[in-house]
């Protein structure tokens, strides 16, 4: 029997604690109270972490079980934990960016009618995503996985009054169900064939199991990563989500969920490394949905739209350092990208706040720098790491993965300089759209005003860390390393050469220059190009087509679901059924003509019987 | 122990019924009455899983081999449990009705019938009681249904007598073939044993088709929905909850040990079966605009579930199944409880009569989600562990089905979630109707805490609850 | 003697067709049925009695008891329809009529 630390049993027990105390008690008697007991569960959340990140980064480790969840004859699943430099690095970030932005959630969503059932879902979520990290088995990674989607639908759909809002959060949770469809079918598998998805057992024997078998699990955690973290074909549920609070957009649809797909490749990366060609295929879907990710978040109007879409780029490009082996440099970004994504969306929350409005377009801002000084030097941090200026988080983490762009040299190369300059340019033409001049188009939100402290500060927290976070890079590496199976090798994060920092900077310069261009030098550009070519607005808007293709898909299986449901079954098979009684009725009606009434008609066909029945027994 | 302990367990409701049938307090008399059996049902918990009545030798027999046998394991237990808990339920949710005393005591027959079906060991008492179901299920939902009663209860008993006249007929042969094989008369279905060949294929065949019809599989399915839609809240509660069960129980209790090699020879082909309801009635829900229809055919595809679990006869998927016996039962109960809290008070059930329900009644919108999340499989509810467990049996034996599964997975989402969207959050309906619809009241919401907590209970710690079933069962399985 | 006894019970039996048959009278007819009734008991009775079989005459006994509830049960039949106000005749009731 293996010691489970109390830090560990913590990370369940505070949450839950904090859960039922705010359902039972704060929730009915004093619902705006219900954010300090989930405040405190944040706080010993992030002690915890904190103690397991020296406990991993000591060397030590821990994979136990708590209880046997499932039985069945001499075999189970367990409920266990493995805290392992994996799941601790991201399980650090998580739990300081998560405890951070509920603080500013206090401020937030102030006042508002739902605030309890803000603060239980969000922090039911913020549960679940920390029991994923440390789940030490695919059954039980499986339970959070679900749980995190489903706090997000009811998150996303949080102002339900709102139509957008119910139909992103369906839209959200029936995508997700369709990637989960991915993990369940791979968990299912491996249970079908070894009964165990201990994560110790898979990683013990990763390299006997048939490659065939192997790659259709590697294409299936694909697929459910696409859904979750939001790659190419499945990423549309994304942008739309933001049509739930600012706070959830920026701890769910940007720092923590969302990477949980990332996550899982990372988790499942012993199994899927041994696959030839399947590092090179998340490699190719990364990059494709950086670069389409940058080139439409460039062409939004939406502030949080387009961060969304900066989301979906970036978590493209983590999928694309996975993919071109550097598993560091792909959970070092995910690290970094969780603050300065974070601080960016609480940024775009205070704006939103201050109109009293639940998201802002670039038309209803411009010129905010003076009036919002602490909120613009946040944002202007964030978008310097995210654009990846020298010295801040984004930058280490960026460069690490143009590194082994490099490395491989080629398309891989293109597109990593590709998402470098896009990244740069997207996020500068926001930030230039926001916070410098007006433009005659723009109106901005009359007055404005520096958001209260209970929501500034997370920020400027948020802020330090996106600056710093990155230079923790050394440790981050050597934490990855402990509990990662020895066979397959986490890679050292080295820093990178001069060559590729040099080139990355310039990439970064021209995107940013070309923003600086476009949005300052002519401040109406972006408003003019709309306006004379509507149709090419509509196709950005449109993803270049692709948004319809799920519509079509939806269409066609709701018209499918009608005729089988309505034609098939109902109007052709139930009214077949329905209709036998009339002929059974028709040929009772004809037979019941013999029958007069009369008794003596019927004494004769007894009659009739008996003779009948006599001369039968007589001539046998 | 001796039989009269287990005939107590179906003698106390019946003499439950005939007192609510001669008294006017007929609510408390069969409050008291269900509350006793299910009371008295986990005393039996002890000698039920020590074996207690499970003894090798026959009593005498009546003729024909025909004798009084009743026997009690884990799975007999866990459904009568499951049938006299809803029994309390449905007492309860029916409090404030002005029905007349039948209505009670329809309910204890029903029970004690119910419990009959599960305890019987002798194959003629357990088709006795079979049928015996029938009757107070009809007289519930042609008495105290809604508008299309009679047509419905007459649906009802003809879909399944047509099956009954089957598994007679099926278990008739099967006796007579077994005297002809071994010379001895037995109904015991312990002692029972099939015969191979084209003969043992038929003898399957009609009986699995009297069990098909209650489950219900999917070419004589079409009685349920009418049958729900038509029946009081708390007759869709047991008929949902309970009697859908015992097709299932059938295939378990009759149809695996008597015929241990043949139905191992068919199971693909009842795996199809299983297949296509689950696709099949996902596909129905999805077009369904009517609530209590919607539920049905969700009920359809979710003993679909069941029925892969069952027929893989692994470990995993035998527990499974029968575990997501107990939890549909419990999970698609709340939810038809639910509708009939809602139909109480805005007399429709369309999808498009209600919208912004959130706003009313907060608590209805509460535990309806939570029941639909149960219902779609959410892991950490009960759904997901009798889904999962038997779609690892289905992985074990037959892969290729378990992408069906895994669908229906898939697609219960996509039925369940625009329903309750569209009544709770929606505000496009009827807001005349919408604004009437007052919040649950202490006694519903009470029954509901109870309802959703054992699907948390079940969801999180379903080992227990394994352990009691995991006796009989993991006998039946195929080596 | 067993040609005797099988005499009276055929004629019997004929004599209670031939009531139940041409007679339009309800009672008449039903007597004719308990004739036929007797008829077939007597046989039952002489042929168990002669094979000394017991349970034969238990059902003779049982019969008998039939044909008695039979009768309160028909007569009060007859009595209701009579009290309708109806003829006691068999063509008059023709509510089975299909």
């Amino acid at each position: 029997m293996i010691h489970i630390p109390s830090a560990v049993i913590l990370l369940f027990a505070a949450p839950l604690a904090a859960l039922a105390v705010g359902f039972f008690v704060t929730r009915p008697y004093k619902p705006e109270w219900t954010h300090i007991p989930v405040l405190l569960s944040c706080a010993v959340v992030c002690a915890c972490a904190a103690y397991l990140a020296a406990f991993v980064y000591s060397g030590r480790g821990l994979d136990g079980t708590l209880f046997r969840w499932m039985v069945a004859g001499d075999w189970d699943v367990p409920f266990g934990v493995r805290i392992d430099g994996i799941g601790v690095s991201v399980l650090a970030m998580v739990s300081l960016v998560g405890a951070l932005i509920h603080l500013y959630a206090v401020g937030y969503m102030k006042g508002d009618p739902g605030f309890a059932r803000f603060f239980l879902l969000f922090h039911l979520f913020y549960l679940s995503m920390i029991g994923l990290l440390i789940s030490n088995n695919y059954v039980q990674l499986y339970l959070f996985w679900e749980l995190v989607g489903v706090c997000s639908y009811f998150l996303i759909g949080f102002w339900m009054h709102k139509p957008a809002a119910r139909r992103a959060a369906l839209q959200a949770f029936l995508t997700l169900r369709v990637a989960d469809l991915g993990l369940m079918l791979a968990v299912l598998i491996l249970m079908g064939l070894y009964r165990n998805t201990r994560f110790a057992a898979l990683y013990a024997v990763a390299g006997g199991i048939p490659t065939g078998v192997l790659a259709l699990l590697g294409v299936l955690f694909v697929w459910a990563a696409a859904g979750k973290s939001a790659l190419f074909p499945l990423y549309f549920w994304l942008p739309d989500a933001m049509e739930g609070p600012s706070p959830v957009s920026a701890l769910m649809h940007a720092a923590t969920m969302v990477t949980a797909g990332i996550f899982l490749l990372v988790r499942s990366w012993p199994l899927i490394c041994v696959v030839p060609g399947l590092p090179e295929f998340i490699a190719v879907v990364g990059a494709v949905t950086a670069i389409l990710a940058a080139v439409l978040a460039s062409t939004q109007t939406d502030l949080k739209r387009i961060l969304a879409y900066s989301t979906v780029s970036h978590l493209g490009l983590m999928a694309f350092g996975l993919g071109l082996g550097q598993v560091t440099a792909g959970v070092f970004h995910l690290v970094t990208h969780g603050f300065f994504k974070a601080v960016l969306f609480l940024c775009a929350g205070i704006l939103a706040h201050a109109a009293g409005k639940s998201t802002v377009s670039v038309s209803e801002v411009g010129g905010l720098r003076r009036k919002m000084p602490l909120t613009f030097l946040c944002f202007l941090v964030a978008a310097l790491s995210l654009g990846g200026f020298p010295l801040t988080a984004g930058f280490y983490s960026k460069d690490a993965i143009l590194d082994a762009a490099f490395a491989h040299g080629g398309w891989a190369a293109a597109a990593g300089l590709a998402i470098a300059a896009g990244s740069a340019f997207y996020i500068s033409r926001m930030l230039f759209l926001t916070f410098f001049g007006s433009r005659p188009e723009q109106k901005p939100i009359e007055h404005p005003h520096e958001a209260p402290p209970v929501m500034i500060v997370p920020v400027l927290f948020l802020s330090a860390g996106a600056v710093s976070v990155g230079w923790l890079g050394r440790g981050l590496a050597r934490m990855l390393g402990s509990g990662w199976p020895k066979s397959v090798p986490a890679p050292a994060l080295e820093g990178p050469t001069s060559v590729v920092s040099s080139a990355g900077l310039a990439a970064a310069a021209l995107g940013a220059a070309g923003a600086y261009w476009l949005t300052m030098l002519r401040p109406s550009w972006d408003w003019q190009w709309r306006r004379r070519r509507p149709g090419l607005e509509a196709l950005f808007f449109d993803d270049l087509g692709w948004r319809r293709v799920p519509v079509a898909c939806v269409t066609a299986a709701v018209w499918f679901a009608d005729k089988v449901g309505r034609v098939l079954d109902r109007d052709c098979w139930d009214a077949a059924i329905e209709g036998s009684t009339g002929v059974c009725r028709r040929v009772s009606e004809a037979g019941s003509r013999l029958a007069t009434g009369s008794l003596s008609d019927s004494l004769w066909w007894v009659m009739i019987g008996a003779a009948a029945l006599l001369a039968w027994a007589a001539l046998r | 122990m001796s039989q009269g302990w287990l005939t107590l367990f179906w003698v106390l409701p019946a003499v439950g019924g005939l007192i609510a049938l001669i008294n006017r307090q007929g609510r408390w008399t069969s409050l008291v009455f269900s509350l006793a059996t299910a009371l008295y049902g986990l005393l039996l918990l002890g000698p039920a899983s020590s074996g207690a009545w499970h003894v090798p030798v026959s009593s005498s027999s009546l003729a024909f081999g025909i004798s009084y046998l009743l026997d009690c394991d884990g799975l007999s237990l866990s459904l009568c449990w499951l049938t006299a808990f809803l029994t309390v339920v449905c007492v309860i949710a029916s409090w404030n009705k002005d029905f007349s005393r039948g209505y009670w005591a329809a309910f204890l027959f029903l029970e004690s019938a119910l419990i009959g079906v599960f305890l019987a060991r002798d194959l003629f008492l357990f088709f006795v009681f079979w049928e015996a179901v029938l009757i107070p299920m009809f007289f519930i939902i042609g008495l105290w249904g809604m508008e299309g009663r009679r047509h419905a209860a007459m649906k009802f008993f003809l879909f399944t007598f047509f099956g009954s006249i089957f598994l007679l007929l099926g278990s008739i042969a099967l006796v007579t073939r077994h005297h002809a094989a071994t010379g001895v008369w037995t109904w015991d279905m312990v002692a029972l044993k099939g015969p191979s060949g084209t003969a043992g294929i038929l003898i399957f065949a009609a009986m699995a088709l009297g069990f098909a019809v209650k489950i219900p599989l999917v070419p004589l399915h079409t009685w349920l929905p009418d049958a729900h839609t038509e029946a009081p809240a708390a007759g869709s509660v047991m008929l949902a909850g309970v009697l859908l069960k015992m097709g299932v129980y059938g295939f378990l209790r009759v149809l695996w040990p008597v015929f241990p090699q043949l139905s191992l020879e068919l199971m693909p082909w009842l795996m199809l079966l299983a297949g296509v309801n689950v696709v099949y009635g996902a596909l129905c829900a999805m077009a369904q605009k009517d609530l209590k229809r919607l539920i049905a055919y969700s009920s359809v595809a979710h003993l679909g579930f069941c029925l892969l679990g069952v027929v893989s006869r692994t470990p995993e998927g035998l527990l499974g199944g029968s575990l997501q016996l107990l939890n549909h039962g419990i999970t698609t109960g709340a939810l038809f409880l639910l509708v009939g809290f809602l139909y109480d008070r805005g007399h429709r059930r369309g999808l498009g009569d209600y919208g912004a329900l959130y706003k009313r009644a907060p608590w209805l919108t509460f535990f309806f989600g939570f029941a639909t999340m149960a219902s779609v499989g959410l892991p950490g509810l009960n759904g997901f562990v009798g889904e999962f467990m038997s779609l690892i049996g289905v992985a074990r034996v037959l892969p290729r089905f378990v992408f069906v599964g895994v669908l229906g997975v898939m697609m219960s989402a996509a039925y369940a979630l625009p329903a309750y969207q569209s009544v709770f959050w929606d505000a496009e309906g009827k807001a005349s109707v919408s604004a009437i619809v007052t919040d649950l009241d202490r006694r519903e919401a009470g029954l509901l805490w109870v309802l959703c907590g054992a699907m948390l209970a079940i969801g999180l710690y379903p080992a227990p609850l394994l352990r009691v079933l995991e006796p009989f069962l993991l006998g039946l399985v195929s080596r | 003697m067993s040609a005797v006894v099988w005499a009276v019970s055929g004629m019997l039996f004929l004599l209670g067709l031939a009531a139940v048959v041409l007679r339009r009278q309800l009672l008449a007819m039903f007597l004719g049925l308990e004739l036929m009734v007797v008829a077939a008991a007597l046989a039952l009775g002489h042929e168990a009695g002669r094979a000394g079989l017991a349970e034969g005459l238990v059902a003779v006994l049982l019969v008998l008891a039939v044909a008695a509830a039979e009768a309160v049960v028909g007569l009060t039949l007859v009595l209701r329809v009579h009290w309708s106000g109806r003829p006691t005749e068999a063509d008059a009731l023709r509510e089975l009529r299909g």
